[in-house]
């Protein structure tokens, strides 16, 4: 393989990985902006070490790490600037190793549109505002009439059922 | 089996995909979840359930039979399909390196602006009901007038009638005399001409004129002072006269009083203890005096409506017909948890679908216990009844309901009232729609405590109570006065003390 197509294959395996990051990186950073930020600087560091990216045998688990250490990074700036910062060491290792375990670091998260399909009209409207519109908790309410607080117990009880629902899938896929 | 996170928890995720999340929620979000592995594996496929869903919204939620056919907007299609870019095959090197350098910048470019939506600006979850202060309420009167004998009062005084309530203010008593029960725990006898101000249940300030004071309860918390000096009871009945010029004459007629006048700089102004029998004259500079002996007859002899002492007082009760207590449970399939009053609220006003809606009538207390024994606070009173309302036997106490509590209460003298909640999880206190408690929030088994001056007549008293699962407990209970101990709490109810 020449180098533009290993220059290729690496923005491709990037890009693939790009939601499984995101989600890895929003579990420890807990917010969406900084969740933007530390992704950024993860792909450009992976894309500085694009020449070593061909020896990795596991290439998700490598831009977790990767991820990882521009979390701690991350963290670290943020501490200087004296901005907010969530968990401890610790903590936050223990968390990166559940992260790279978790559900959305395979191709199950091809099983979430499966459940959602499964949830009643109602539920999956609710969703839909949320996520397809980006409609604040708050625009979600006043759409649907309900308060703010019935709207996130609305939602929080859509995504247990969500997690429950493609939990039970691995499971059974995992049957031999 | 799924993993049940405990309620914090949930609370806390919410808060973190709100952006809500404060400094003291991080340390207890931190704090849960370094004690609990199966609670990190949850956050992480919670939180990461929310990023996918965020990142893949436009496809997951596309129409079916346009997701097959159209191309996905181009951020998500690049970044969530696996097939989505196909490599290029560029002729040249030079070439191929510049697309690669293009497709990574256009690549970041999409990474920066175009997926996945930003995190909408949202609000924090809070309370619906506005945060109670009874104790306003409280301190809007002082006491209640017992006894009137010809009294003539100045127009500007503050409404009062006997057997009423007394607001707080600055009374002129023109003639006559009058008898009135302080909240604070003193009785107070006022001979005309007098002006007094009732600051409050616990604070008395004679401007002039005659006053007895009683207070037989060394922990009664009753502050008088006059323009010479603070008397600081303990456990004593007292005579105070002052003059136009504000001097103080004082006779103790049981206990003690200790004095401390208000010019404390002088050298001849200390505090005095003044024992039972022993009379004296304070004048506002500090100077003491003895008090001659037609004075001192004089003072003790000025009263005339009698002893004073605090009226033994009922406790205010439930009319016979008892509570009528509604029962809602949620339907499941309506995603509610129920954390806080509001969404309990909204249940019990239908915006809800609901599995039961019972009510039951003459119910006698609000005394209900499920599996909630050992559990936080004591259990208070023993009648410790099944929540009514379920009509399959025992309620299924893993899905949530809500409690709606409404009877009329008899009061049959007027004063002020301290009620108690004993809940788990929240519960609303009211009386003739006015919240006396609020204790919102699910939380083991909490007591809480309000005070309410109350005038003689009916109310309509309304418990709202919301259980999110596990044990559930709910305790209503009532005591005489601003009272905070718990012992001396009773259970509210329809039946008579010597019944229960």
């Amino acid at each position: 393989m020449d180098r533009n197509s290993d220059s290729e294959d690496i923005i491709r395996r990037i890009t693939q990985r790009q939601r499984q990051l995101y989600s890895y990186i929003f579990s420890l950073v807990l917010n969406a902006d900084d969740a933007q930020e530390v992704l950024q600087e993860t792909n450009l560091t992976l894309w500085r070490k694009q020449d070593e990216i061909p020896d990795v045998a596991n290439f998700p688990a490598w831009a977790c790490r990767v991820a990882y250490y521009e979390v701690l990074a991350f963290r670290k700036r943020a501490a200087r600037d004296k901005l907010v910062f969530s968990f401890d060491d610790e903590l936050l290792a223990r968390l990166a190793g559940e992260a790279e375990g978790s559900l959305w670091q395979d191709s199950r998260a091809a099983q979430l549109q499966a459940c959602l399909r499964a949830l009643s009209n109602p539920s999956r409207e609710l969703l839909q505002l949320r996520y397809a519109a980006s409609l604040s908790i708050d625009e979600v309410g006043r759409k649907t009439g309900r308060s703010v607080a019935a709207v996130s117990q609305a939602l929080y009880r859509i995504r247990k059922r969500l997690l429950d629902c493609i939990t039970r899938k691995v499971i059974s896929e995992a049957a031999p | 089996m799924s993993y049940d996170p405990p309620p914090e928890l949930v609370v806390l995720l919410q808060a973190v995909l709100e952006g809500t999340l404060t400094q003291p929620q991080r340390a207890e979000l931190a704090s849960i979840l370094a004690s609990s592995q199966e609670a990190q594996r949850f956050f992480v496929d919670y939180l990461g359930l929310h990023a996918t869903t965020q990142w893949q919204a436009i496809e997951l939620f596309a129409e079916p039979d346009s997701s097959e056919t159209s191309s996905p907007e181009p951020a998500v299609c690049l970044l969530s399909v696996e097939e989505s870019v196909p490599p290029p095959t560029p002729k040249f090197a030079w070439a191929a390196w510049g697309l690669t350098c293009s497709l990574l910048m256009a690549f970041l470019l999409m990474v920066l602006s175009g997926s996945p939506p930003p995190e909408p600006v949202t609000v924090a979850i809070v309370a619906s009901q506005p945060t109670p202060k009874p104790e306003e309420a409280a301190t809007t009167f002082a006491g209640v007038m017992r006894k009137s004998d010809s009294a003539q009062w100045a127009a500007e005084s503050p409404h009062r009638h006997t057997d009423r309530l007394l607001p707080r203010g600055i009374y002129q008593l023109h003639s006559g005399e009058v008898v009135i029960d302080l909240f604070g725990g003193g009785v107070i006898s006022v001979l005309g001409p007098s002006e007094f101000v009732l600051n409050s249940g616990q604070s008395l300030t004679i401007n002039r004129g005659n006053i007895n004071i009683n207070i037989p309860d060394e922990t009664a918390n009753l502050m008088v002072n006059t323009p010479a000096a603070d008397f600081l009871h303990m456990g004593t009945e007292f005579a105070v006269s002052v003059g136009p010029d504000g001097t103080s004459d004082v006779i103790v007629l049981d206990g003690a009083i200790e004095v401390q006048p208000r010019l404390r700089e002088k050298l001849y102004s200390s505090g005095q203890l003044v024992r039972a029998e022993n009379g004296f004259r304070i004048s506002p500079d500090g100077r003491y005096e003895t008090l001659s002996e037609d004075l001192e007859s004089q003072l003790r002899n000025s009263f005339s409506v009698g002893s004073l002492h605090s009226l033994p007082l009922p406790v205010p009760t439930i009319s016979p017909e008892g509570f009528e207590v509604r029962y809602v449970k949620v339907e499941p399939d309506e995603n509610i948890a129920l954390l806080e009053l509001s969404l309990a609220d909204d249940l019990l006003e239908g915006r809800f679908a609901t599995r039961e809606d019972v009510t039951t009538s003459g119910i006698t207390a609000l005394d209900f216990e499920e599996r909630g024994d050992g559990k936080g606070s004591e259990n208070l009173f023993p009648l410790d009844a099944h929540f009514p309302g379920d009509s399959e036997g025992p309620i299924d106490l893993d899905d949530g309901f809500a409690i709606q509590a409404t009877a009329t209460m008899l009061v049959s003298q007027p004063w002020i009232y301290s009620f108690l909640t004993n809940s788990d999880d929240g519960v609303r206190l009211r009386i003739d729609g006015r919240d006396v408690i609020v204790d919102d929030g699910y939380h083991r088994p909490t007591v809480s405590v309000s005070s309410i001056p109350l005038e003689k007549g009916k109310y309509t008293i309304e418990v709202t109570y919301y259980n999110l699962h596990r044990g559930a407990r709910l305790e209503v209970g009532v005591a005489i006065g601003q009272c905070s101990e718990v012992p001396k709490f009773k259970l509210l109810s329809s039946v008579q003390d010597s019944e229960q």
